[in-house]
């Protein structure tokens, strides 16, 4: 389209007070209103409500707008919302534009009303250049495959599944346990309603195991995943069990002969079992399996008791694990959580005296199906404890020991054991040594309350000093308690550690097949804590239960409703709109050299070097990270929607005014340009001179668009992305690094000093970090002097001279 | 055992390393300012 043919539309949202308590909005549409191309420009108090929206309609037919650009809160938030409002006004949904002006100005200039306001018509002013170059995309049409994911089979992975499965769609159901259950089936009774809680998941796991839609793996692993939404392949690590799980009836005669005796896991260790055993009696899948670490096999003892007394011929020592591969559409993760060990907190005794234990270890002492039968025995001498303490937040809301966030659950975990205790020992004395009682789901309260009339003494504060009686094995507890303010002494029969919750520990390496982003909590990362809470960043990714945070079962049954419910969405559906951000090849340029192919993280660039009949994109696994398109000598590749006259014409922008006071950032969409975000919702400040361009991977920025920045005479310019390791297109910043390493080297070679392009890597949740280099860069401009800036553009002319008398 | 050598253009400290045997790209970190925008120096 010829630039007279081009019509742009701004939208200035002043969103409520969020962006016009800080920024004139009103300067800020005039500003628009004067850049060329730009016909009409207006001002919004919400832009994305209905009457924003409706006006966005309205002047696209009255104008006849062809390129919109909406100034208001993050692409992140509100693109496709606005992308849809002018797909249905006709104008094709990518010739939207967004100018970030809350997060990246409002929210983090509070203070510079002046400068905020600056900004936001140099935001604005970028997203016009960009905007005016945009193309029609067409979005790609992905055939869907019918089939679901769950990884983890704990409570809310056998919601997940069982929803799914009921709703008619097919289901894998991985779990890396021997059977399904996880926490829960460990549990005694739950709170509020202090049902027992294999009774009611037991009949779950049943069904989950029966399922005429479920197949269930367990005691298996996800060890690769490809693909990509609606066509994930997966393959799945079957591990041997030894024992033919279909066959098995679970008669027990294996275990019975079984001679070796070890600690039983799911009894803490309070119990032993065989190396033939089965888990619990409840286990789903109903089989035994032998323990080969603990087997005496074939090798080196030719036991094989259990082989010769196993009538259904079951089991086989030389099984061997199996690889097995999915065909799914859509992926929901539900790997749950690991309880904190106390053992670094040692101040405690848990390593030291054995009358010390944790919640989890309670559970067992006190069900019915544990070690003793629901006879709560304590570990040294057998007998019933008369006054057992419980010490709240071990491992939770601590800094620099354990974790910083509350474990949510530990609290009425507690208030729930209590009454338990004096539903079986009335007369025992319970004291709860606490730093608040965070008791605020619906019949919490109430639970609470009837601990307190139950005669549970509640001490605010925690023990300083935790010493044991070497005769009497007793615990002696000294606190301070802050309501009486007195330091007082307790001596208990037993003391129970409420121990937090914490990241799985295998959940880094589970994220980094899935190419999904933790907090910097390490769990789950979602797309939009609010509009998006159980969608993964990677679409057709979802999660339910403690993998997103810590919480009960009933907020993880919840939560796994929410991620069936989004996945029906994609497995509903025959077909799927896939991105139309992806690799286009101009075939005239193309040399068929091969660099594109060999830098693609997903195999998505086929050339044939020998036949020169040019590189060509395989649109399904094409994921648009752009890293093709930036080590292109020839300029044959370009990215769709972030094409390089489009960011070449943003750094013009970015540098038309004043380009001496102004740094230039690159932020990938996945992390800095997220954790930019983070910045602005948690209203964190910084220096109101950076300009942002985002790309969907730092591996887009080619070098020609830094040299761009310094030849209009940017003082510094900042290269950022996610973590090595972390790339949300697997390994495509590596490129990043490579290239930066090219760049400082040639910038060396010129006289310019390499310090002037810096690289940062910023995970989604480093909001905190990203505001701290904003403020150390805003340091290093202020040392790049006029004369050193005056240099660069000197020598960098020079270059395109010797560069064009060589061509 | 052979080191490399790395500049921090954030702070300026230099600082080594040992080398990666199998030459795989690790995130740098600069050991005073955190900064990723860490220079391998060329061998001298």
């Amino acid at each position: 389209m010829e630039e007279d043919n081009i019509r742009v539309g701004v939208f200035v949202c002043e969103c409520g007070m969020n962006i016009a308590g800080t920024v004139d909005c009103e300067a800020v549409k005039e500003s628009a209103a004067k850049i060329p191309g730009v016909v009409v420009s207006v001002k919004n108090k919400y832009t994305c409500a209905d009457p924003g929206q409706e006006e966005i309609k309205r002047l696209i037919r009255e104008h006849n707008l062809n390129r919109i650009v909406v100034a208001s809160c993050s692409p992140r938030m509100h693109e496709s919302t606005f992308r849809n409002c002018i797909s249905q006004a006709g104008v094709n949904p990518y010739l939207l534009e967004m100018a970030n002006i809350r997060e990246h100005c409002s929210w983090v200039h509070l203070h510079e009303k002046t400068a905020a306001t600056e900004k936001a018509a140099d935001i604005v002013g970028i997203a016009v250049a960009k905007a005016k170059l945009l193309q029609p995309v067409e979005e790609t049409r992905i055939p869907v495959t019918h089939a679901a994911l769950v990884i983890g089979g704990g409570v809310a992975g056998i919601q997940a599944a069982l929803d799914l499965a009921d709703s008619g769609h097919k289901v894998y159901l991985v779990e890396k346990q021997p059977s399904i259950g996880g926490i829960m089936a460990q549990l005694d009774k739950t709170f509020p309603t202090m049902d027992c809680s294999i009774c009611v998941l037991g009949p779950k796991m049943m069904d989950a195991g029966k399922h005429r839609n479920i197949e269930l793996m367990a005691y298996s692993e996800v060890v690769k995943v490809n693909g990509y939404i609606g066509n994930y392949k997966v393959t799945v690590n079957k591990k041997a069990r030894f024992v033919d799980e279909k066959e098995c009836n679970s008669c027990g005669e294996c275990a019975v002969v079984c001679p070796v005796i070890v600690p039983d896991e799911f009894q803490h260790g309070f119990a032993s079992r065989k190396a033939a055993y089965i888990p619990f009696p409840q286990a789903v899948p109903a089989s035994h399996i032998i323990d080969m670490k603990n087997c005496l096999g074939n090798n080196p003892v030719r036991c094989n008791k259990c082989v010769g007394v196993c009538e259904k011929h079951c089991i086989d020592l030389n099984m061997e694990d199996k690889l097995v591969e999915l065909n799914v559409g859509v992926i929901i993760v539900c790997t749950g959580m690991d309880v904190y060990d106390p053992r670094a907190l040692d101040e405690y005794g848990y390593t030291r005296f054995h009358n010390v234990i944790t919640t989890m270890e309670f559970e067992r002492l006190i069900c019915g199906g544990g070690p003793t039968q629901g006879n709560l025995l304590r570990p040294t001498d057998h007998k019933v404890p008369k006054r057992i303490g419980f010490i709240q937040c071990v491992g939770s809301r601590t800094v620099n020991r354990g974790n910083p966030y509350c474990s949510n659950v530990c609290c009425m975990n507690t208030i729930k054991d209590s009454l338990l205790i004096k539903e079986h020992y009335a007369g025992t004395e319970i004291y709860v040594f606490y730093m608040d009682i965070r008791a605020y789901g619906k019949g919490f309260e109430d639970l609470y309350r009837r601990s307190k009339e139950e005669g549970v003494h509640y001490i605010r504060g925690f023990p300083g000093e935790v010493t044991e009686d070497p005769v009497t094995r007793n615990i002696k507890v000294r606190v301070e308690n802050t309501t009486t303010c007195l330091v007082e002494n307790y001596e208990l029969d037993m003391l129970v550690l409420s121990v937090g919750l914490q990241p799985d520990s295998e959940l880094k390496k589970l994220s980094n097949l899935l190419n999904v982003s933790l907090t910097s909590d390490g769990f789950m990362m979602e797309a939009h804590p609010k509009l998006k809470p159980v969608d993964a960043p990677t679409p057709g990714i979802f999660f339910a239960g403690s993998v997103e945070a810590p919480k009960d079962i009933k907020d993880s049954v919840t939560q796994a409703g929410a991620a069936v419910s989004r996945s029906s969405i994609i497995l509903n559906a025959d077909i799927i709109k896939g991105d139309g951000v992806k690799a286009v090849i101009d075939n005239s340029k193309c040399t068929s050299c091969g660099v594109c192919a060999k830098v693609c993280p997903y195999n998505a660039l086929e050339v044939d070097i020998k036949a020169k009949s040019g590189a060509k994109v395989i649109m399904a696994a094409c994921a648009g990270c752009g890293a093709c398109s930036a080590e292109c000598r020839f300029d044959a590749i370009t990215i769709r929607g972030f094409m390089d006259d489009q960011i070449m014409s943003q750094i013009d922008s970015a540098l038309a005014v004043n380009p001496q006071n102004k740094i230039v950032s690159f932020l990938c969409n996945w992390c800095s340009y997220a954790a930019s975000d983070v910045a602005g919702i948690s209203r964190m400040q910084y220096p109101a001179n950076n300009r942002f361009i985002r790309v969907m991977c730092s591996a887009r920025v080619t070098e020609k668009f830094l040299w761009h920045a310094f030849e209009l005479g940017a003082p510094l310019v900042l290269l950022s992305g996610c973590h090595i390791g972390d790339c949300h297109y697997i390994t495509a910043n590596h490129s990043t690094q490579k290239r930066a390493d090219r760049m400082w080297d040639a910038m060396e070679k010129l006289g310019i000093r390499p310090e002037r392009l810096q690289l940062e890597w910023i995970s989604a949740a480093e909001g905190p970090r990203f505001v701290e280099i904003m403020q150390e860069l805003e340091k290093l401009r202020g040392k790049v002097t006029k004369e050193e800036i005056e240099h660069t553009q000197k020598a960098l002319a020079e270059r395109e001279k010797e560069k064009a008398k060589a061509a | 055992m052979a080191k490399d050598h790395f500049k921090c253009l954030r702070c300026g400290i230099t600082y080594e390393l040992e080398a990666d045997p199998d030459g795989k790209l690790k995130e740098r970190i600069c050991p005073k300012c955190k900064s990723n925008s860490v220079r391998k120096l060329k061998a001298q």
